[in-house]
């Protein structure tokens, strides 16, 4: 009976953030960024990926920021082949919450 | 003297299509771009002492991370003798060592391609270089050199570009999203061809650099030999 419990409780607290429709935000270091010009391919290809809401860089804090659809989870794999992809270097995730939290 | 640098029109429009490439104003090969990137590039140069407007398009291409290609095709603006189009160059870079970290960057790539003819009375020629990135907090140096190897009756050639440049605005990034700047460009340039003397040149720029687009002018100024000034004025578009 416990073991329901814990169970519908597991459920319950990773489905609330898709039925409350919050989105997770995921916040990775991404290093070798220059200018402008040559990272607007990092956030082209972070927005190409399966449901990303929106994904932005900071040239300042040598981060994305990738914003899922409600419901979607982050996949941190595609997110760090995208970087590299884009010709730059994923490092450490540094947030990965649910909007509103952070 | 005059007849010494009678070819150099010709020269000159030749020398502009290996010219596809650097975030350097004068050079291209530096330029990062990710897979499935594309940049074009319109360039208008003007050489003030010889009369002569070339614009030259270029055209970038992620194949993937590590490999780019690069086309330029150079086409006579001005009046004057032989054909208006230039020579298509076509060049491979292959990022062969990368280290990237929250200082910045360091690259090497290696160059090969070749220079097609557009017209049957000029021959083709291969070419090989290098090309390597330093880049840190607000100023990147760019060094990059290429060999271009007559075949038949073509001349061997070979340039090289140390391209440094420096963050104006702003001194600081914003916290998130990309903003734009203005960079500082300057640069040390050589082009030779067989049977002459490298002319060595300085060149004086500035870049409006945007998310999609990039606005460039400089002015080119020969350090010997024709003693030429030129002048550029450039756009990149990023797709």
């Amino acid at each position: 009976m416990v073991r329901i419990i814990a169970l519908l409780f597991s459920l319950l607290v990773f489905a609330l953030p898709s039925w409350a429709g919050q989105q997770q935000v995921v916040e990775i270091e991404v290093t070798g960024m220059t200018c402008p010009f040559c990272v607007y391919g990092t956030e082209k290809k972070l927005n190409q990926l399966p449901g990303v809401d929106e994904a932005e860089v900071s040239l300042k804090a040598k981060k994305a920021r990738i914003v899922m659809m409600p419901g979607e989870n982050a996949d941190l794999d595609a997110i760090r082949k995208a970087i590299i992809d884009a010709g730059f270097t994923p490092g450490n995730v540094t947030a990965d919450v649910a909007t509103g939290t952070q | 003297m005059t007849t010494r640098f009678s070819c150099l029109p010709g020269l000159l429009i030749v020398a502009l299509a290996i010219d596809a490439h650097a975030m350097g104003i004068r050079s291209f090969v530096a330029l990062p771009l990710e897979e499935g990137g594309t940049v074009l590039r319109l360039q208008g140069e003007h050489n003030q002492d010889q009369d002569l407007s070339v614009m030259t398009t270029n055209l970038a291409y992620g194949v993937s991370a590590r490999q780019t290609l690069f086309l330029g095709l150079p086409y006579r603006l001005s009046s004057g003798e032989g054909d208006r189009l230039g020579d298509v160059s076509v060049l491979y870079r292959y990022t062969a060592w990368q280290v990237d970290n929250v200082e910045g960057t360091s690259r090497l790539g290696l160059l090969g391609g070749a220079v097609v003819p557009t017209n049957n009375d000029r021959d083709p020629a291969v070419q090989v270089g290098a090309v390597a990135t330093f880049f840190r907090h607000r100023y990147e140096w760019d060094l990059d050199a290429l060999w271009i190897e007559g075949l038949g009756d073509r001349k061997d050639r070979a340039r090289y570009d140390i391209a440094w440049q420096y963050r104006l605005t702003p001194a600081e990034y914003p916290e998130w999203g990309i903003g734009s700047e203005w960079d500082l460009d300057l640069e040390l340039g050589g082009r030779w061809e067989r049977g002459h003397d490298m002319v060595h040149q300085a060149t004086v720029g500035l870049q409006s650099i945007h998310k999609r687009w990039i606005v460039e002018g400089a002015v080119v100024q020969d350090l010997n030999g024709p003693d030429d000034t030129r002048f550029i004025l450039s756009t990149r578009f990023h797709f």
